[in-house]
């Protein structure tokens, strides 16, 4: 097992070796260097890294940042998507951002990763433009049941600008019949009211199977975004809920205002007040 | 006639010469062969040896089965080979009407040879195992079994029967089957000649104990006990007698029976050196992924602000754990 490293602002994929003090410049390259089990870091960096497509085949890897908020990867607005269908191989992406980058065709999402493991990342400034879009699209095939978990991620600021607003959904996309298992555990979702989300899942016509636990879901005013899918099997416990509709059946969940210190700049650390402290349950 | 001393010495007999007799009331001269000299003197037995009796082979019935002689219960026998011998017929009485019946008797049980006195190589060797009297005659029927022979009975020649020296004949050896299995009732096994060299099992064939290893009580502990074998896609379940040594699950605790009480094993615990090298006591609650450090109630797994998703066994929602706060207490 390998570690590799890469730095957005002293990295050369032509003269850097993977070193931590002679890096290649992207993650693509690294990625393509790497072997099963090895980790890419990415070093701490002045400018974003450049966030554009790529295949991941026959590997697992382990993608994590140095410390939090130190690697942004930056779609500059473009389509992107990171493709690794395995069932069997494991992505794990730790502290790390994603943002500004799109996922525009029909079924078209940002990861399309059959077993995907987020900790600590912040997913913001994405936009969709069809409701079958989502940062997860589901696997090609109907047999090939896709796996992802969050751990203490944060959404924010998610578009959808599809004409179909009944499936403008956010986090799980993909094509019909196609089966996608997430699980979001001490996650945070701020959703716009004026961003067109319709439902957290997207697509009614795969089974989406949805568990959260801890999680704390935040709507700015409009009273009519949808948790729970339409389709699958889904449980919401000791989450709370704010200007949403529809919740999983579960546990412990509050529909209150979780109170996070200053939500409009980004800051979702709860205030003292807060109903979500002490109100998690261990996972 | 003239002087016998007159007559040329012979020194080289033929069964054929001849010899002047008489008749037995010394009336009428006669002449006898050599030859039937020696056989009324063989059958007779008035020449003796020890252990021996004569017998002169009869194959026709004629007037009935005579004294002194051996025969077939059926008569007949000539060029019989001894080999396929395994009934003769003996009389009681020899030639010269002597009872010879109790020396028969004596034989039973012993190896004897049936031979021609003027062809030993005409023989067979036999296990006598019984001498029965034929229907309160003088004869009795021999039951033989072969252990060696060769040639054929060949009728009206004298056989001698008598016992075969016991060290002559060597039991033909037969190898036992012995295998390491079986039921004993000590350990002290005796086997002539044999050293014991394995382990020999002991246990109860008709219930073997599972596994490898079977147990040395001499009873066996049958199909309850199981050595040496894995155990797959088993479960342990929450009935258990009250013994030393058992286990049970009961209300989702593992227990074992030690010291006549039941008592919990923690299980969801580990002691584990961290990334930065420091020991932890750590527990897993049933049910849940994150390890816990059981000191400070801490999880490792940390929140976007870098704080303890779980603190002091503590949660709280969303992805920003909350910091620690002090309480000072009322003054």
């Amino acid at each position: 097992m390998a570690t590799y490293y890469i730095n957005a602002d002293t990295g050369n994929d032509t003269t850097g070796d993977g070193s931590a003090s002679s890096p290649w410049l992207t993650l693509n390259y690294a990625v393509s260097e790497a072997s099963n089990n090895d980790i890419i870091v990415a070093q701490d960096s002045t400018n974003s890294y450049a966030f554009t497509s790529f295949s991941i085949t026959g590997k697992g890897l382990t993608i994590q940042g140095e410390s939090e908020g130190g690697a942004v990867f930056d779609g500059n607005g473009a389509q992107v998507q990171i493709d690794s269908r395995s069932t069997v191989f494991a992505i794990n992406f730790l502290d790390l951002e994603f943002t500004n980058c799109s996922g525009y065709g029909q079924y078209d999402g940002i990861f399309r990763i059959g077993i995907a493991n987020f900790t600590r990342c912040k997913f913001y400034n994405l936009n969709f433009q069809h409701g079958r879009a989502g940062i997860m699209q589901a696997l090609a095939d109907t047999s090939d049941e896709q796996t992802v978990v969050f751990l203490s991620c944060l959404f924010y600021n998610l578009n959808n600008t599809s004409s179909s607003s009944n499936e403008a959904g956010f986090l799980l996309g993909g094509n019909n019949d196609r089966t996608t298992t997430a699980t979001l555990n001490n996650c945070v979702i701020h959703i716009y009211s004026s961003n067109n989300i319709r439902n957290v899942t997207g697509d009614n016509n795969a089974d989406k199977n949805l568990y959260l636990t801890n999680t704390i879901l935040l709507n700015d005013s409009v009273n009519d975004i949808i948790i729970e899918p339409t389709r699958g099997e889904s449980a919401m416990n000791y989450s709370c809920y704010y200007n949403f509709v529809d919740p999983p059946a579960g546990l412990n969940n509050i529909n209150s205002d979780p109170l996070f210190i200053d939500p409009a700049n980004n800051n979702y650390n709860l205030s003292p007040t807060s109903p979500c402290i002490d109100a998690g349950t261990l996972i | 006639m003239a002087r016998i001393g007159t007559y040329n010495l012979d020194t080289s007999i033929d069964g054929s010469e001849r010899l002047i007799s008489s008749n037995p009331a010394g009336t009428t001269t006669e002449n006898v062969t050599v030859d039937a000299i020696a056989s009324w003197l063989n059958s007779h037995g008035v020449i003796g040896i020890a252990g021996q009796s004569n017998f002169r082979l009869q194959t026709i019935e004629g007037d009935g089965r005579e004294n002194g002689t051996v025969s077939l219960p059926s008569f007949g026998g000539n060029n019989t080979a001894f080999s396929s011998l395994t009934t003769l017929r003996f009389s009681a009485l020899n030639a010269a009407n002597n009872d010879v019946s109790p020396y028969l008797l004596s034989l039973v049980t012993e190896v004897v040879i049936l031979f021609q006195l003027d062809n030993i190589s005409n023989f067979g060797i036999y296990s006598l195992s019984a001498l029965e009297q034929v229907n309160d005659t003088l004869f009795y029927d021999a039951t033989l079994t072969l252990e060696r022979s060769n040639g054929n009975l060949v009728e009206d020649k004298v056989y001698g029967f008598a016992i075969y020296p016991s060290t002559a004949i060597q039991p033909t050896p037969t190898l036992q089957e012995v295998t390491d299995e079986g039921t004993t009732t000590d350990n002290s096994i005796e086997v002539g000649g044999l050293t014991v060299t394995g382990d020999i099992k002991n246990y109860n064939e008709s219930s073997p104990d599972i596994g490898l290893k079977q147990d040395n009580d001499l009873r066996g502990y049958g199909n309850d006990y199981i050595s040496n074998k894995t155990i797959a896609y088993s479960r342990i379940s929450s009935a258990a007698f009250d013994e030393e040594g058992a286990i049970r699950i009961k209300d989702n605790v593992f227990q074992t029976y030690i010291g006549s009480e039941w008592q919990d094993v923690p299980t969801g615990f580990r002691f584990r050196q961290d990334s930065n090298g420091n020991y932890e006591f750590e527990h897993k609650p049933t049910g849940f992924d994150l390890w816990i450090e059981v000191s400070s109630g801490n999880s490792d797994i940390l929140g976007l602000n870098r704080l303890p998703l779980v603190q002091q066994y503590a949660v709280s929602m969303g992805a920003y754990p909350v910091p620690l706060q002090l309480d000072g207490g009322t003054f």
